[in-house]
């Protein structure tokens, strides 16, 4: 049987640096999933950003529902974002902590439609402070997503240790 | 090119069990993926996971949404997520790096199947305070028992 989970890319950090990219990403997928596993070179808390064909501008709307801690939860809607935003889901340098990520990227190799993405995003830190993160994020662009680019929203590098791994799943 | 995604194990209870159990989980994998449609005797009813036998060292937050009640948080260890009163719940559990020397993350989506007052909704993530490497899973629905046809089928992904 044909293949239809297949690893595209993966990069896995020996030191800190800025950003990870995936280039030149095949259009030979239906779908594309990217599973990350993250932390900040920084002391304060972080988010993670990805711009699509590396993209800054305000492309990026969404709809969130996330929660830390005890209590009601937060939702809401926002538009023209510059990044696909995790939202502080984020481990920070000098813990054990790590943030784990899954973005799901519909369709994306066609030229005709605007892009969706689905992402789950959490951190369960030792000493506290957890968060669980659900978003779907709209891209305003039809051309296909050929490249992603991660790094933290606020400037420090991403650790040692930080892992992604770009997967294709194909329904052909 | 190979494929990403292998299937460890499946499991189909032919009879009521209490706990299941996937054990000697080669480390030969990046990421574990386990697909859960399950039922309790109990009714309504959380689940919990465990790993290498062990329920210490774990701690969680959930985001519960039961409409039209407004969504709510809340901490609670080992929790994965709930049983309804009918019909099969589902479950989604991915655990990132289970063989690395760090501490264990993961991620649950969960709904409680039920199909008579509406499904809920369940998103949960966990962490398990441990560095050896996750050689067995241990699913339990709060000591009630899991019922027939409950099934549970183990994925390991790969990125090498």
């Amino acid at each position: 049987m044909a293949s239809t989970y297949e690893k595209i890319q993966t990069s896995t950090l020996s030191s800190s640096t800025p950003s990870v990219t995936f280039t030149s990403i095949s259009g030979a997928y239906t779908d594309l999933v990217l599973v990350g596993s993250a932390q900040s070179a920084g002391a304060s808390r972080d988010s993670l950003g990805i711009a699509v064909n590396g993209s800054g501008s305000g492309i990026y709307s969404r709809t969130y529902l996330e929660s830390s801690g005890s209590g009601a939860a937060s939702s809401g809607r926002q538009s023209s974002q510059i990044r696909i935003v995790s939202d502080y889901i984020m481990g920070t340098t000098g813990t054990a902590d790590f943030g784990t990520y899954i973005w799901n990227f519909m369709n994306y190799s066609n030229a005709t439609t605007k892009k969706t993405v689905l992402f789950r995003g959490n951190n369960t830190q030792v000493a506290g402070g957890w968060n669980v993160s659900s978003m779907v994020y709209l891209v305003d662009i039809t051309a296909a997503i050929t490249s992603l680019t991660v790094a933290t929203m606020n400037g420090p590098n991403l650790n040692t240790g930080t892992t992604f791994t770009l997967y294709g799943i194909k329904a052909a | 090119m190979a494929t990403a995604i292998t299937l460890i194990e499946a499991k189909t209870l032919a009879s009521s069990t209490t706990l299941v159990t996937f054990s000697a989980i080669p480390a030969t994998y990046t990421d574990l993926q386990l697909l859960i449609s399950v039922k309790s005797s109990a009714g309504a009813t959380a689940s919990y996971i465990g790993f290498n036998s062990s329920q210490a060292s774990f701690s969680g937050q959930y985001l519960y949404s039961n409409p039209p009640t407004a969504p709510v948080g809340g901490t609670l260890a080992r929790y994965i997520g709930s049983q309804g009163s009918n019909g099969f719940a589902s479950y989604t559990i991915y655990i990132p790096n289970y063989a690395s020397a760090k501490y264990k993350p993961f991620s649950v989506d969960n709904t409680d199947g039920n199909f008579g007052s509406g499904a809920n909704l369940n998103m949960t993530c966990g962490l398990w305070a441990n560095t050896a490497a996750i050689n067995s899973i241990e699913i339990d629905a709060n000591g009630n028992n899991m019922l027939q046809y409950s099934t549970f089928y183990l994925y390991g992904i790969s990125n090498a």
